[in-house]
C-alpha cells in the first residue's frame, strides 16, 4: 500500500548539458558586447513604439471618460500596456519610464469601480511618460525626473 | 572559447512582440538560433509536443493568461511534454510573493525584467553545470527549491540520520518520507 505522504527525489537527465559543448561558443564578454550593440540598434525603433503605446493609453483613457460602463475594462487594458512599458523602459535606458509605469500599475492594479475615480491621476502618469520620451530623459532623469516619480508615487499612496 | 549553444532549442511564451525582439537579440548573441515564440499557454504546449525545447522562457503574465499556469501544466506533463524541461519565468514585478508563487509551481529560475544578456547566460549555464534534483511530493513537483544548506538549531526530531539528497537522488527511484 502506498504512503500518500511519500516523496521522491529524482535526478532528471541533463539534456541541456548533453547538447552544449563547453567550448566552441562565445565567451560571456563577447555575448554581452554583441547584445548591447544590437539592443542599441533597436532602441530608436522602440522609442517610436513606446510613443505609440502611450497614444493608445491616452485613447483608452478618453474612452473610459466617455463610457463609464467600459471604464474598468479600459483600466485593465491600460494596466497591461503600462506593465509592458515598465519592463521595456529600463531595457532601453529609460528607467524613469519604467518607474512611472510601475506607479501607474500600482494605481490601477486589480481595477475596480473606485479606480475610475482617479482618472486624472492616470492622466498625469501618461503625461509623465510622454514627457520622458519627448525630452529623452534617459537614466534616472535628474532632479526633475526624481521629483516627478516621487510626486506621482505620493499621489498614488494617498488614494490606495 | 565559451559554451557552444548552437544546438539549443528555446521556446518563449510571451504576449509582447517587443519582448520577442529583445529575446531574439539576447539569445542571438549567445548563438542560439532555434528560438520559437508563442503567445498562449495552449500554443506553448502544442509546440512543445511537436518539438521539445531545451529551455522554456515564459512571462509571468501572458496577456489575460497566466504564465504560472503554463509552468504548472508543463510540470504535470500535459500533452506528453517533458515535465523536467527547464523553465525560466520572466517578470516585471519582483514582489516576494510573486517570485515564491513561480518557484512553488515548479519554475527553475525567476528573472526580473529588464533581462540582461549576462544574467540570462549565467542562468542557462547554471542549469547546465548545477542542475537541481526534482522533488515529487504530494503538494509539489519541480526542481528542489532549497538553494542553501543551513544548520537547524531546534530540537532534533528525526528518527533516522539524514541522508544527503545527492545520495538519495543517485538511485532515481529511492523514496523517503515526509513527516
Amino acid at each position: 500500500m502506498s504512503d500518500e505522504r511519500a516523496c521522491r527525489v529524482i535526478k532528471p537527465p541533463n539534456r541541456l548539458a548533453a547538447k552544449v559543448p563547453r567550448a566552441g561558443g562565445p565567451e560571456l564578454a563577447e555575448v554581452t558586447k554583441q547584445a548591447e550593440r544590437d539592443l542599441r540598434w533597436l532602441q530608436d525603433r522602440y522609442i517610436q513604439n513606446f510613443t505609440l503605446d502611450i497614444d493608445r493609453m491616452s485613447d483608452a483613457l478618453e474612452h473610459a471618460r466617455s463610457d463609464s460602463e467600459d471604464a474598468v475594462r479600459m483600466m485593465n487594458w491600460i494596466y497591461c500596456v503600462s506593465y509592458q512599458l515598465k519592463g521595456h523602459g529600463a531595457t532601453f535606458e529609460f528607467p524613469l519610464l519604467s518607474l512611472i509605469a510601475d506607479s501607474l500599475c500600482d494605481l490601477i492594479k486589480d481595477a475596480t469601480g473606485s479606480t475610475v475615480l482617479h482618472l486624472k491621476l492616470v492622466e498625469l502618469h501618461i503625461q509623465g511618460m510622454r514627457l520622458v520620451l519627448k525630452d529623452k530623459l534617459c537614466g534616472a532623469g535628474g532632479a526633475t525626473g526624481q521629483s516627478l516619480v516621487s510626486n506621482l508615487r505620493s499621489a498614488v499612496a494617498q488614494v490606495k | 572559447m565559451g559554451y557552444n549553444f548552437n544546438a539549443v532549442r528555446v521556446l518563449i511564451a510571451d504576449d509582447s512582440p517587443h519582448l520577442h525582439e529583445i529575446f531574439k537579440v539576447l539569445l542571438g548573441a549567445m548563438r542560439i538560433k532555434d528560438v520559437r515564440f508563442v503567445r498562449h499557454p495552449n500554443d506553448a504546449l502544442a509546440r512543445m509536443a511537436l518539438s521539445a525545447p531545451d529551455v522554456v522562457i515564459t512571462d509571468l503574465t501572458l496577456g489575460v493568461h497566466d504564465g504560472i499556469d503554463l509552468v504548472r501544466r508543463i510540470r504535470n506533463g500535459e500533452n506528453n511534454v517533458d515535465p523536467y524541461t527547464p523553465i525560466i519565468v520572466i517578470t516585471g514585478r519582483t514582489e516576494t510573493d510573486l517570485v515564491e508563487h513561480a518557484r512553488d509551481n515548479g519554475a527553475n529560475e525567476v528573472l526580473a525584467r529588464p533581462v540582461s544578456a549576462d544574467c540570462l547566460y549565467n542562468r542557462i549555464v547554471s542549469m547546465i553545470e548545477r542542475p537541481r534534483f526534482f522533488i515529487q511530493a504530494p503538494t509539489y513537483f519541480g526542481p528542489d527549491r532549497r538553494r542553501q544548506t543551513k544548520p537547524y538549531e531546534g530540537r532534533e526530531r528525526r528518527k533516522q540520520n539524514p541522508v544527503p539528497i545527492s545520495a538519495v537522488a543517485a538511485f532515481g527511484k529511492a523514496e523517503r518520507h515526509v513527516r
